[in-house]
């Protein structure tokens, strides 16, 4: 790994960042914590990694990607699990969103535990080849493992 | 006033003539001055001449002393004062004379007025001086006035010389001022000496606690007059000590072996009951050893009832070896009493209390025997003497009342002695003192005690002597006394009884139970009752129970000891031991009786501590039992998950390589520290995992509830306690973080080791177990099988009977099997109420025709997010509208309401389509599809 890496964090909190710039030095971390910040920063730098969480349950709603209207058809006419949804699955909505700005080449690292969900993930591939994930219960020597094969591919 | 009447006339006519001398003072010799006389006549008697006038006041005083011989205190008054007046107030005689008679008439003031007048007329005059010294050693004197007499005596000595009166009044002073060897000295120049004075020096020794030589001064009375007084007063000085036992043990010399052995086993039938088995055996007893006492006395006993005549005789016989024994006495006379003979049953009594003053038991008995014999006197005075002895309680109320009642029946006489006891020196002392105890002469009998010689004082004499003592409230001589009475003879129950007694009133408790064991040892009844009240002492504070409780023991004892007591023949106070025996059997029953409810009360406390700490049910428990809360408990695992698990991995991993690999290891403790526990000494841990942990617990437990089912997740819960554990350690290691840079190798290893222990529970087994329980919420598999036989069942139903159905039929059958995330009632509820509820629509609009219900299921993926659903197609051929609105706003058939809630509840939805032909609508109903790497919930 070298110095030079930038590693772009979108989560809802401080903890990525303060535990990655701890427990995982090396890259040079930028924080977003919306989707919409990120698709600034990534405009504004060149980003080497997306380093994404999966649920934003600390944000303004407002600051939520996604169709909430349609997500509360999809759940029954019910606003507040629509809110709920886009919160829980909001990492794939950035996601979705980088893809759709032009970014889908930036490798992401989604932190979410897809052990038990390999046709989600599949599908995910599928439409993002360069997701990787690690699960909830990862070590930093697992993280630093998976950037270096990233920033090494 | 007669004889002064006949004065004045002698006056009026000149003619009067007195003569010389006077009482007390026969030497003096009034002066013959003229003095102021009576209002009226002073002028005529001066006409009479000195000479006359002189003769009259003569005259007069010497009628005063007639008079005053003759008992006239008053008329010698006058007379005195008549001569006083004629002398022209100069005659000292007459004024000192007139101050006896004052003396006399009890004015002690006037007394000495009329000393000193005639002292200032004549300070020489010794009978004055003498006079006033004796208005002044009056038997109430105060110091000072003593001083005074003793004063005037030394006066009054001068002028009189030894005057046998004086000498003795100077030493009767001293003595009573305290100067002994003054007294003594007075004393001895008395002259002469009689027996009158021997018994007053030695009065005088004896108050100076000289008794040899007071003893040796009674000794020189010699006259008859006076001897028997002396005699009374040497033995008054012999007092010493008090005795009032006079139990005498049975004789048993002598008695053969077969005799003792026919006894002992009688005495064994007897208590269990072969009554007849016993009398002959002790008939055998008696046969070789006629006079055997204590052979006789069980015969008795267990003749009483049936064989009064007999029962009789052989307690007779046995008071003829044993004529003290008070138990046989007592018997006899209860037996006379039963049979109507009353004096006789009093003269056993009196016998008995003879025998044991100390048993003030007898004198009720005794009274109560007088009473019914008719004799008010002596029943009144031995209640008397009963009650000033007896403890409170019924039988003490019930003596009080008979003492009234007899009061009111004849006036209150002191008791008669009693019965003359036998003729040796100590029993006829003894009896007489015993005597004496019974009518409260309590000197008279220490005085019939004491004179006995040293050497012949036994146990009862210091019995009686300790008795007297304690009737003296001289506690310490009385237990002295018993002492010595128990170290002539130790085998006396009464006397331990009473010892006992004695000490226990005088706070040696324990020196005073021993002896009242010792008594009850040794036969004594009285001393069971004695303990008993001593165990059933009333608790002292609040509450009374749990002194009850402490005490349990000792009352339990009281309660055998007073049943025993109510069982004995010779027992005394029978109605206050019933009392008493029933207060303490209400006091252990309510000991066992809330001793019992705490215990049951403390077993339920322990159970339902246990229960509490070890019970309670799991998470796995709650959402099999409670399908329905899954949902809400997934939401919070899933939270728990994300927001505690997932950073803490990467910080305790990278803390614990930090330390391994020594680099700047003391910031990242740091770090781990305050998002894991909080900032240290900060109360605001709100953005702490473990806290959020807590808070997640808490929430989950609460869910528990909602179901009324607790939870135990610290001890029960494989996924939660993990966690909980995991935490309490990394609390624990807080102080550690905390110094980091301050801790020794030693302590960074042990931190390390304790952060691994952590990390073992955080993210391996509550990670796992949590990820577990997660993938059981959702689990359902469904297949072709599953929708059949909904659908079978519910066309089933009894509504439905009549109406004819077309087969069950499936399209997209492809997507089957597959897992939804779902319990297996709630997909049932849902599919059946929509089936119902289309074959309903189905039967209204076309009644009679075959009903045609389809099914069809496709798999719907997101594109954004890539979560599937499970698309359930429930199809009809009804016309019959519906609209999604409906679905969810309720509006269709009854029972379908809750169907939208339930598929809310799992992340599902419901819509309502056109359908192709033949099929006019579906009810669509989309469920989350999960994974199903495990097989899922089978149906």
């Amino acid at each position: 790994m070298t110095t030079t890496h930038t590693v772009l964090i979108v989560e809802d909190g401080d903890e990525y960042r303060e535990n990655l710039s701890r427990f995982v030095p090396g890259p040079r971390y930028l924080q977003a914590r919306s989707g919409a910040r990120a698709l600034e920063l990534l405009r504004a730098e060149p980003v080497d990694l997306v380093y994404l969480d999966m649920r934003f349950d600390r944000i303004p709603q407002a600051d939520l990607l996604g169709d909430h209207a349609a997500a509360t058809r999809q759940h029954n006419g019910d606003p507040v699990r629509a809110w709920r949804y886009l919160e829980t699955n909001q990492g794939l909505f950035v996601l979705h969103a980088l893809s759709e700005a032009g970014f889908g080449h930036v490798p992401v690292i989604l932190a979410y535990d897809f052990s038990r969900e390999a046709a989600r993930l599949k599908h995910l591939k599928a439409r993002h080849p360069n997701l990787f994930w690690v699960p909830d219960a990862v070590t930093p020597e697992e993280i630093r493992a998976l950037m270096d094969q990233i920033f090494d591919s | 006033m007669r004889r002064l009447a006949g004065l004045a006339v002698l006056l009026a006519s000149a003619a009067w003539a007195a003569p010389d001398g006077g009482v007390p003072d026969a030497t003096d010799a009034g002066t013959p001055d003229a003095g102021e006389g009576r209002p009226g006549s002073s002028e005529r008697v001066r006409e009479l001449g000195p000479e006359l006038v002189r003769r009259a006041a003569r005259k007069a005083n010497a009628e005063g002393r007639a008079l005053l011989e003759a008992g006239d205190p008053a008329g010698a008054l006058a007379a005195f004062k008549l001569a006083y007046e004629l002398s022209d107030q100069r005659d000292a005689e007459a004024a000192n004379n007139a101050g006896f008679a004052w003396h006399k008439l009890n004015d002690r003031e006037r007394a000495r007025e009329w000393y000193e007048r005639s002292l200032a007329l004549d300070p020489r005059r010794g009978l004055a001086w003498q006079n006033l010294a004796e208005l002044y050693s009056g038997p109430s004197a105060p110091a000072e006035d003593l001083e005074k007499a003793a004063a005037y005596l030394g006066r009054a000595r001068e002028f009189l010389g030894n005057k046998r009166f004086v000498v003795r009044l100077q030493a009767r002073v001293a003595a009573r001022q305290g100067r002994f060897s003054e007294a003594m000295r007075q004393y001895l120049a008395v002259q002469p000496q009689d027996d009158a004075l021997f018994l007053e020096i030695g009065d005088f020794l004896r108050d100076y606690a000289r008794d040899d030589e007071a003893a040796d001064w009674y000794g020189r009375v010699a006259g008859p007059e006076l001897a028997g007084e002396a005699e009374a007063r040497v033995r008054k000085l012999r007092l010493a000590r008090a005795v009032a036992e006079f139990e005498l043990s049975l004789h048993t010399e002598g008695i053969p072996n077969r005799a003792r052995q026919y006894l002992q086993l009688a005495g064994s039938l007897a208590r269990i009951g072969d009554r007849s088995e016993a009398v002959r055996l002790l008939e055998e007893a008696l046969a070789l050893a006629p006079l055997y006492s204590e052979a006789n006395i069980l015969l008795g006993d267990l003749l009483a009832q049936s064989e009064p005549g007999r029962a009789e005789l052989a307690w007779l016989r046995a008071l003829v070896v044993n004529g003290r024994n008070v138990d046989v006495l007592v018997r006899v006379a209860g037996l006379h009493l039963s049979q109507g003979r009353a004096n006789a049953a009093a003269s056993f009594l009196t016998r008995a209390v003879e025998v044991a003053p100390e048993r003030n038991d007898l004198r009720l008995r005794l009274a109560r025997a007088w009473h019914a014999a008719g004799n008010v006197r002596r029943a009144l005075a031995h209640l008397e003497t009963y009650l000033a002895e007896a403890p409170e309680g019924v039988e003490a109320r019930e003596a009080r009342a008979l003492k009234a009642e007899l009061e009111q029946a004849a006036p209150q006489a002191p008791a008669e002695p009693d019965a003359a006891a036998a003729s040796p020196a100590e029993a006829q002392a003894v009896h007489r003192a015993t005597r004496f105890i019974g009518e409260g002469r309590l000197n008279e009998a220490l005085a019939e005690l004491v004179a006995l010689p040293e050497g012949s004082r036994g146990a009862a004499v210091y019995n009686l002597l300790a008795f007297a003592m304690r009737r003296l409230g001289r506690t310490e001589d009385a237990i002295r006394f018993y002492h010595a009475s128990l170290a002539e003879d130790r085998d006396q129950p009464a006397t331990l009884l009473a010892l006992g007694q004695l000490l226990l009133e005088s706070r040696e408790a324990a020196s005073g139970r021993v002896l009242l064991e010792e008594a009850e040892l040794a036969g004594s009844v009285e001393a069971s009752l004695a303990l008993a009240r001593l165990d059933a002492i009333p608790p002292e504070s609040w509450p009374g129970i749990v002194q009850d409780a402490v005490h349990l023991r000792a009352l339990t004892r009281a309660r055998d000891r007073l049943d025993a007591y109510l069982d004995a023949t010779d027992a005394a106070y029978r109605s206050d031991a019933a009392t008493l025996l029933r207060e303490v059997r209400g006091r252990v029953r309510a000991v066992w009786w809330v001793g019992g409810a705490l215990a049951l009360g403390l077993v339920l406390l322990i159970v339902g501590i246990a229960r509490r700490r070890w019970g309670g049910a799991d998470l796995g428990e709650l959402i099999t039992r409670f399908p329905e809360t899954g949902p809400e408990v997934q939401g919070v695992l899933s939270a728990i998950r994300h927001e505690v698990l997932k950073h803490n991995t990467m910080v305790l991993t990278g803390l614990v390589e930090a330390i391994a690999d020594d680099e700047d290891a003391g910031a990242k403790a740091a770090w781990a520290r305050q998002s894991l526990l909080g900032p240290p000494g900060s109360r605001d841990r709100r953005d702490a995992a473990g806290q959020r942990l807590k808070d997640y617990a808490a929430e989950l437990v609460r869910i528990g509830l909602g179901q009324r089912l607790r939870l135990n997740l610290r001890r029960r819960d494989p996924a939660i306690s993990a966690l909980l554990k995991g935490f309490r350690l990394l609390e624990r290691a807080a102080p550690a973080l905390d110094r980091y840079d301050r801790l020794g190798r030693g302590g960074r290893r042990r931190l390390k080791r304790t952060l691994e222990h952590a990390t073992r529970l955080l993210n391996v087994e509550g990670y796992e177990a949590v990820r577990a329980l997660l993938d059981r919420l959702r689990l359902l598999r469904v297949d072709a099988g599953v929708l059949e036989t909904i659908y079978t069942r519910t066309r089933r139903e009894p509504a439905f009977a009549g109406a004819a159905f077309a087969p069950f039929t499936l399209e997209g059958g492809d997507d089957l099997p597959c897992a939804v995330a779902m319990p297996r009632r709630a997909f049932e509820d849902v599919v059946g109420n929509l089936v119902r509820n289309a074959i309903q629509a189905s039967v209204r609009q076309a009644p009679g025709r075959p009903v045609h219900i389809g099914f069809a299921v496709s798999t719907d993926v997101d594109f954004i997010t890539g979560l599937a659903w499970l698309a359930l197609r429930i199809r009809d051929r009804s016309p019959h509208e519906l609209t999604v609105e409906m679905l969810r706003g309720r509006y269709i058939e009854e029972g379908l309401g809750i169907t939208a809630d339930l598929v809310s509840r799992y992340d599902g939805a419901l819509d309502v389509v056109q359908d192709e032909a033949p099929w006019t609508k579906a009810v669509v109903v989309r469920l989350p599809r999960v994974d199903d790497e495990d097989g899922g919930d089978d149906a």
